[in-house]
């Protein structure tokens, strides 16, 4: 598999790549090549070629004297935004697995993995071919970075990168950090990646690709854990950032902690919030950052493997728990157990009075727990008032029930059904009674007729009955007709029980124990 | 499962609705016996939610509660009268707001206006009440149809 990736990365290289100044580049892509393949084929095998392009894109960038540090984000940036923006984001799920390290790659999976394998060269153990690359974690950072930011904002990236000062293009840079970040921690590399750009890209719309899976993933916080392995290697680093960073962090982070909903340790939350803070200055400060990162970059590989064990362990104990709903504190939040409890149950109650608010008519524009209470007690108020109304109405008019029920139910149960033999069958039904004392020529004939509408209704009665889990018995013939009906029933119905409809009460007692 | 539920629910439930409370009807009026007109709109009303709790099923606790209440005979459905009663007592009477009279909050008026309320926390009161909105709107649809096809 790694062979075939290799050639086939290979020979994608020799071929896009006839530009290269050292003839030696071709192979050294394919070593590269053979790496990233080697990362990028266990988890994607549809991705080959987002990831040659993806290693291609680094080409450019790793052949820039390293006196152009710069320049090679700039490339970057150029060949990440001429991929598409899903490479990044597929290379950086391709591996769930730790790579092994080849030629010191690091074989952390994270978004950013072809970063990120450049990055763990970067470390000071740079591949021969690479040797001439900048071995400064500002590099390797960068060149994170930019593998996993999406291409819309790479221009943006650019030019922040020439001017790190602005932070607005760091805020996908945050993205992009974590991710490296990530990788040195070696969480989860696809899920750690998206779970750490996505707290911290929130207001980045380009990044709305590689946060989408990580979306679906925040219930299960892995990237969170990872995320903030990650993170608390760097917040060492970085500390001389974190004051400078911790405002533009803080933002990202408490978007997107609070986009997150992950139960985790109070602990836990706070050093990760900690830790986010402590990602952001490092990101934006890459440059100052050239002997932090070692550290974190030599132990990157090494801590790939231990965080995503740690994380696939840390995985482990919360499958159990996926019937609870994990929440996560948000940045600037009481982390106490019982203000969890409490923001989970008032947002479950604020959820519900949404959907109450849809119901209750007239009540799109009231804002407000009270005022909508208000207004739902009137709106059950006039409901009930209704059916007693109503009802003293049908009361008043029931001696003369006989004649429209029939009707009725065809008319007013077929517009929402559209199902005409089952309203006519048990408008028949209903017609029974009445009918009984009429002459009794009309009744045989009307039996004829009412036998099949009376099947009909029976077997909608009994499928709908059945659709709605839970079997209710046969409605039985009303008793006026038993002698005439009952036998055809038995017929029809072969085995059904008919139902005595004088005992209403009974029925539910039936149906309760089914 | 529950989803299924959902989709099909509204033209299923309003059949077992019509069913029900047709059924019911025609009960009623074949057993003309000589009550009172305001009699007879009892009647009429319990088997409207009768009819309302069957064709809601027994899985939901407004449903069970409203059964449970109807098959113990009480004869009054709703709460509303006793809550101006107890208003209006401790107005006159007591001086010092106790807790057991204090002004009720909504939480609690709502409690008592949705059958099976009152043992219920409030999230799942307001579930409980959207759907008994629900069904009540089916109902009380029903019951302006039946009036309107029998008086035109």
């Amino acid at each position: 598999m790694d062979i075939n990736e290799k050639d086939k990365f290979g020979f994608e290289k020799t071929e896009d790549q006839p530009n290269y100044h050292s003839s030696g580049m071709p192979a050294d892509w394919q070593i590269g090549n053979q790496s990233m393949g080697s990362v990028s084929a266990p988890p994607m095998g549809s991705s080959p070629c987002p990831s040659a392009s993806m290693v291609e894109s680094f080409a450019p960038s790793l052949w820039i004297p390293s006196a152009h540090a710069q320049n090679l984000g700039f490339c970057d940036n150029n060949v990440q935004s001429s991929t598409a923006a899903s490479n990044s984001l597929r290379i950086g799920k391709l591996v769930p697995r730790p790579l092994r390290l080849d030629m010191g790659w690091n074989p952390s999976d994270s978004s950013s993995k072809g970063s990120g394998v450049f990055l763990q060269t970067g470390t000071g153990v740079l591949p021969p071919n690479l040797s001439h690359l900048p071995a400064d974690s500002a590099f390797i950072e960068r060149a994170a970075r930019f593998s996993c930011f999406n291409g819309g904002n790479l221009g943006s990236m650019m030019n922040t990168f020439s001017a790190p000062e602005s932070l607005s293009p760091y805020s996908n840079t945050p993205k992009g950090v974590p991710g490296a970040q990530i990788q040195k921690s070696e969480m989860n590399t696809t899920e750690a990646g998206m779970d750490a750009s996505l707290p911290i890209d929130h207001a980045s719309s380009s990044r709305s690709p590689m946060k989408e899976p990580r979306d679906k993933r925040t219930s299960h916080g892995a990237g969170v854990s990872s995320n903030e392995s990650g993170e608390p290697e760097f917040s060492g680093d970085g500390q001389e950032e974190a004051p400078n960073l911790a405002s533009a962090a803080a933002d990202s982070s408490s978007t997107g902690l609070a986009a997150k909903k992950r139960k985790r340790p109070s602990q836990d939350m706070e050093s990760d919030q900690v830790q986010t803070g402590g990602l952001q200055p490092s990101v934006e400060t890459t440059k100052n950052n050239v002997e932090t990162k070692q550290k974190p970059e030599q132990n990157s590989s090494t801590m790939a493997t231990i965080k995503s064990n740690g994380k696939q362990a840390k995985d482990s104990p919360d499958a159990p728990k996926e019937d609870y709903v994990h929440v996560r504190a948000r940045r600037g939040q009481a982390t106490n157990s019982h203000s969890l409890a409490e923001r989970v149950r008032r947002e479950k109650i604020s959820e519900r009075m949404k959907l109450l608010q849809d119901l209750v008519p007239g009540c799109s524009k009231v804002t407000g727990k009270a005022v909508m209470l208000d207004e739902i007690i009137n709106y059950v108020q006039s409901l009930q008032r209704q059916v007693e109304f109503l009802s003293m109405k049908l009361a008043a008019v029931n001696p003369r029930l006989d004649f429209n029920v029939e009707g009725l139910l065809s008319k007013d149960l077929l517009q929402p059904r559209g199902g005409p033999s089952p309203a006519i069958g048990f408008s028949q039904d209903v017609i029974h009674p009445q009918l009984h004392p009429s002459p009794h020529g009309l009744v045989q004939a009307g039996m004829a007729g009412i036998m099949n509408p009376s099947d009909a209704l029976r077997r909608a009665i009994n499928a709908q009955q059945t659709m709605n889990g839970y079997k209710e018995p046969v409605p039985q013939i009303p008793n006026a007709w038993d002698e005439e009906l009952h036998h055809v029933m038995q017929m029809n119905f072969g085995t059904n029980p008919p139902l005595n409809t004088h005992e209403l009460n009974d029925k539910p007692r039936e149906r309760f124990t089914m | 499962m529950n989803r299924k539920h959902r989709t099909k629910n509204p033209n299923n439930n309003k059949l077992m609705l019509a069913f029900h409370f047709l059924r019911a009807l025609a009960r009623i009026n074949k057993s003309t016996s000589t009550v009172s007109s305001y009699q007879r709109s009892c009647i009429i009303k319990r088997a409207a939610y009768a009819s309302m709790a069957h064709a809601a099923g027994p899985r939901r606790a407004w449903s069970r509660a409203l059964l449970y209440r109807l098959r113990r005979g009480s004869s009054r459905l709703h709460a509303l009268p006793a809550i101006r009663r107890t208003r209006s007592f401790s107005h006159k009477r007591v001086k010092v707001a106790s807790p057991k009279l204090r002004e009720p909050n909504q939480a609690d008026v709502l409690r008592r206006l949705v059958p099976g309320g009152e043992a219920m926390e409030l999230s799942s009161l307001l579930k409980e009440t959207a759907h008994y909105i629900q069904c009540l709107s089916a109902q009380v649809w029903l019951m302006q149809n039946v009036v309107g096809s029998i008086t035109s």
